[in-house]
């Protein structure tokens, strides 16, 4: 069978086409990478000079080490092993995983479930709850630091891991909440009513229907709130007080800074060691990253 | 096997809007009754109603003599094929059809065994590692078929499951569907628009417009003997023809009159109709009840009009004609393949008295 129109194969592009097509595309381009450079430049200079020698970094700029001769000798992971030992960034990473991960699934367990809730269960006051929720996102976080301060001193839980946690707890749930009500309220209504009468319990339809079917959602939340959590000083500086036993990265860091303003070596070794999980996190998750930008703003 | 009253049954919904109204029906054990009408006539809603998927605002809803009003959908030991099929699409065919039984606590085993069963009768069994969106349209409402039968409910409860598929697909489904009912002999609800669906299924048809329901029997009784002109016209494609009229008397005679259209009562009906005289009625006649003279079956009542052929529709085993009297109400007719008739020329064709209709036209309601 032969169609009436030939199809415009790739071949049939003309040289033409394909210069026009990079010409209506090179502005796109020239920005996209104009930006990328001015992120990573920065981020390649912080890494160099985080294994260079504190001499060498003191007297040039890192772009020196591309110039010949380039001998490896000139880096070295010394700098590491002081900031890591010498000034408790390694008990400050431990600290930041110990605060970010369950301040990570605290909240999604519990904007998960209030987000079933609210999508899918009839109960008076509903609308309402999730209007204030919603409005709870447009409260500025330093508003509660004073009220939220005062009533962890007389409860005990100022300077402890668990306030950390039920303060980002606290921050992340709106904005976990109505993400995950969008995504879930979006579900197919057949699913849901398919398993209640398929014999599904409403603990059940979340277990086996919901939960598996928004791990996409879920995902993209954890990614948004574990980044937060991971960068976050103001918090952990707020609650945790100067507590150096259980003091995160970014508390560390911001000491470094004070204390040692003259060590760049400590500082860039510092800086990258705080930056690294959040790389990892996001390379590993980056489509999950993008589709929770989207999410709430695309239906289905 | 159930026995479903419905009761009484109003939907009202919150912005005031009646989708069901009163709705009384008893439907027996191992019956397959067929919900049909228009789109938003309330048979999607009834049946969501015996599914627990809606309240009802009044009356009682009976599966076995037990009042299901408040009762979960999870506790009624029904099963619903919905017209999307809603496969759970993170699930295999196997885990889909394993699902309810799962949640009853259902030693693993016997889940294999039921599984494997259904998806023989069904002819899926090469499908269950697979996933939902893996599987064609057919494929697909099977294991949705499949996913109800191997619970073995009291009830089937099915939302249009054929309107997704294509047309030869969906002739073949209808049967398999039919043979279902047999081998299981449980009770089917079975909701569809379609009055194809309908007649060929069902053991009883109840139509419903405007969530009102206007008729239940058979689907042989309700053809021939429809209450009133909704039912009538849904019923049966080519839709009946209607026609404005009046019956007036002539001599010892009784006439219908509309327009041009001039027919003579059949003697024996005289006093049937005589009350009717002078109000407005409608006529109606189906159009395998007008007949070509040439090729008239013997043993009708035939009476004889003339009327001009505006289009002809070849189908093969029947042509579908349509017609016009010079008043220029059209009516179509639906004619034996050999009657030669050509658009634009005027012919005589036979109406069969003993094949009629009349209706009151104010209520809507057949005359008796």
């Amino acid at each position: 069978m032969t169609p009436l129109f030939k199809p415009r194969s790739p071949q049939s592009q003309t040289l033409i086409g394909r210069i026009e097509k990079l010409l209506t595309l090179a502005p796109v381009h020239i920005v996209v990478i104009a930006l990328a450079a001015i992120w990573t430049l920065p981020t390649a200079g912080l890494l160099i000079s985080s294994v260079r020698q504190p001499d060498a970094l003191l007297q040039t700029g890192w772009w020196t080490v591309f110039t010949p001769p380039l001998e490896a000798g000139q880096f070295h992971l010394g700098n590491y092993v002081d900031v890591l030992t010498g000034q408790g960034m390694g008990q400050a990473f431990l600290n930041s995983l110990i605060i970010a991960i369950p301040a990570t699934v605290m909240p999604i367990a519990i904007a998960t479930f209030a987000a079933y809730a609210l999508a899918w269960m009839q109960f008076p006051g509903r609308q309402l709850l999730f209007v204030m929720i919603v409005g709870l996102l447009v409260v500025p976080l330093q508003m509660t630091l004073i009220p939220v301060l005062r009533a962890y001193n007389s409860l005990g839980l100022a300077g402890t891991f668990l306030g950390v946690w039920l303060a980002h707890t606290g921050y992340g749930m709106p904005l976990g909440i109505y993400l995950l009500r969008n995504y879930i309220g979006n579900l197919p209504r057949d699913l849901i009513e398919a398993a209640a009468v398929d014999g599904a319990s409403h603990l059940k339809i979340f277990t086996r229907i919901v939960v598996p079917l928004s791990m996409p959602a879920i995902a993209s939340f954890a990614v948004f709130q574990f980044l937060w959590v991971w960068n976050d000083l103001l918090v952990a500086l707020v609650y945790l007080g100067g507590n150096q036993q259980v003091a995160p990265v970014t508390l560390v860091l911001r000491n470094l800074v004070g204390d040692r303003g003259q060590d760049w070596h400590l500082l860039t070794a510092g800086a990258f060691i705080s930056m690294i999980v959040p790389l990892l996190v996001f390379f590993a998750l980056q489509r999950y990253f993008v589709r929770g930008l989207l999410a709430g703003s695309v239906k289905g | 096997m159930a026995h479903i009253v419905f009761e009484q049954v109003t939907k009202e919904y919150d912005n005031g809007f009646v989708a069901v109204k009163d709705l009384n029906l008893d439907i027996s054990e191992d019956e397959f009754l067929v919900l049909v009408g228009p789109s938003g006539c309330g048979k999607t809603t009834s049946l969501r109603m015996l599914a627990g998927l809606e309240t009802i605002s009044q009356g009682h809803i009976y599966i076995d003599g037990k009042r299901v009003n408040e009762t979960l959908p999870r506790e009624r030991d029904i099963a619903m094929v919905f017209q999307s099929y809603a496969l759970y699409p993170h699930m295999s065919v196997f885990e889909n059809m394993a699902f309810s039984l799962q949640l009853q606590g259902t030693p693993k085993d016997d889940i294999q065994k039921c599984v494997h069963a259904a998806a023989t009768q069904l002819g899926i069994e090469e499908l269950l590692s697979r996933k939902p969106k893996q599987l064609s349209g057919g494929q697909r409402q099977r294991v949705a078929v499949g996913r109800a039968i191997v619970r073995n409910p009291a009830a089937f409860l099915m939302d249009e499951p054929l309107s997704n598929l294509d047309a030869k697909l969906r002739v073949q489904a209808r049967a398999e569907l039919s043979k279902l009912h047999t081998k299981l002999g449980t009770t089917f609800i079975y909701v569809t628009h379609d009055q194809v669906e309908a007649m060929t299924m069902g053991s009883r048809i109840a139509v419903m417009n405007k969530g009102i329901l206007q008729q239940v029997d058979t689907p042989q009784n309700l053809y021939d003997n429809p209450t009133n002109v909704f039912v009538a016209g849904f019923m049966g494609s080519p839709a009946m023809n209607f026609f404005d009229a009046e019956l007036k008397p002539k001599g010892d005679a009784l006439w219908i009159e509309s327009g041009t259209l001039k027919l003579p009562l059949p003697a024996e009906m005289r006093s049937r109709y005589q009350s009717h005289v002078g109000t407005p009625i409608i006529f109606g006649i189906r159009p395998e009840n007008i007949y070509n003279p040439q090729c008239s079956p013997p043993g009708i009542h035939p009476i004889d009009i003339k009327a001009t052929v505006c289009v002809v529709e070849m189908m093969g085993h029947e042509q579908i004609v349509y017609l016009a009297l010079a008043d220029g109400h059209e009516f179509l007719a639906r004619m034996d393949p050999r009657s030669r008739f050509i658009a634009g020329e005027t012919v005589r064709v036979s109406l069969d008295m003993n094949g009629f209709h009349l209706f009151d036209k104010a209520s809507g309601h057949v005359l008796t």
